[in-house]
């Protein structure tokens, strides 16, 4: 297949598996038909059936995934509009950002520790909530395996943001700007995407926790998690 | 600095600095923002691809991916709001029950 066929052909599946996800979610709405969620077991079985792999399907897919850039840059515009609000909540939302990295990172490092994983699997483990460009340059940092912390990384993003919303509601977190910085600061994109349809200030203030909390992980983590995995051990 | 954050701040500075003005990228913006889950589709569908590479150990990863990211999701969403709160005590009428119950408690 040419590349501008596999361009048409991966770009046409996923809108219209994505179209179809939507009206699913609009009919049963709940987290497990969260749209992005639907749509990809959709096409992971049309790859399946149809033989067209992963890695074809991914080449064509690429333009679309490119437009997560100037998407997540878009979110400067509900970032601007509600500055003032945000601007008010800056030392809570930094003491939660803090704790919840940190309380985020250890949670992992003990439950994988206790799970007996393979030394370069904790690691990578560690850096998950970090968002993927910079997840990627960290992992050889902290003895991590980059391929497989972008399936982490990825993994973390889709459980946040399907149950995310849920357990915040059960904790009673409804402030917005409390509810953007879980979203941004665990589940990175996907979730930031998740708190977006939320509402304008939950979107912006993800956005910003996902940048804020990935720069922060790129100077601690190679420091702390072999650190904490050694203490541990 | 990953190009999207950059980009994210970038704009930010510019909107502030009045050099792009709102009216000229509000919509556009808004359409991007609209469609972003779409965007996360392609690297979604790649999970299912690279799930073999850890399934010895799946279920124990999916437990602990699971477990700390509630932890993270918890405690970030609940220091920020209190905090916030004991910030601005007149907040205190439009608190929830079971916050205000977990208050009292301490």
């Amino acid at each position: 297949m040419s590349m501008s066929m596999q361009i048409v052909v991966s770009a046409s599946l996923t809108v219209l598996a994505y179209v179809a996800s939507l009206k699913l979610h609009a009919r049963y709405p709940s987290s497990i038909t969260a749209p992005a969620i639907t749509a990809s077991v959709g096409i992971a079985l049309i790859l399946a059936a149809t033989g067209i792999g992963y890695a074809a399907y991914r080449r064509g897919a690429e333009p679309l995934v490119e437009l997560l850039t100037p998407a997540t840059a878009a979110l400067a515009i509900p970032l601007y509009k509600h500055r003032r609000v945000i601007a008010a909540r800056a030392l809570p939302a930094l003491a939660g950002l803090v704790l919840g990295t940190l309380a985020t990172l250890t949670a992992a490092i003990v439950l994988a520790v206790g799970c007996e994983l393979s030394p370069t699997l904790i690691r990578s483990i560690g850096i998950k909530s970090v968002t993927t460009p910079i997840a990627v340059e960290l992992a050889p940092l902290v003895g991590g395996d980059p391929a497989l912390t972008v399936t982490l990384v990825v993994a973390t993003g889709l459980l946040g943001a399907m149950f995310g919303p849920w357990l915040l509601n059960r904790i009673g977190v409804q402030d917005p700007v409390a509810r953007g910085l879980a979203f941004g600061a665990v589940s990175q994109g996907f979730g930031t995407a998740r708190a977006a349809a939320e509402g304008e200030i939950q979107g912006a203030v993800a956005g910003v926790a996902m940048g804020v909390a990935a720069i922060a992980m790129a100077m601690v983590a190679p420091v702390l998690i072999p650190r904490l995995v050694q203490l541990l051990m | 600095l990953p190009g999207n954050v950059a980009g994210l701040v970038l704009m930010f500075v510019a909107l502030l600095s009045e050099v792009v003005p709102l009216r000229l990228v509000e919509q556009g913006a808004a359409l991007l923002l609209a469609c972003l889950p779409l965007f996360f589709v392609p690297l979604a569908v790649g999970l299912g691809s690279t799930a073999q590479l850890t399934a010895s150990s799946g279920l124990a990863i999916l437990l602990i991916l699971s477990g700390s990211a509630a932890v993270g999701f918890a405690v970030t969403g609940r220091v920020a709001q209190g905090v916030a709160r004991s910030q601005t005590r007149s907040l205190a009428a439009t608190r929830s029950s079971n916050v205000h119950v977990d208050a009292d408690c301490c």
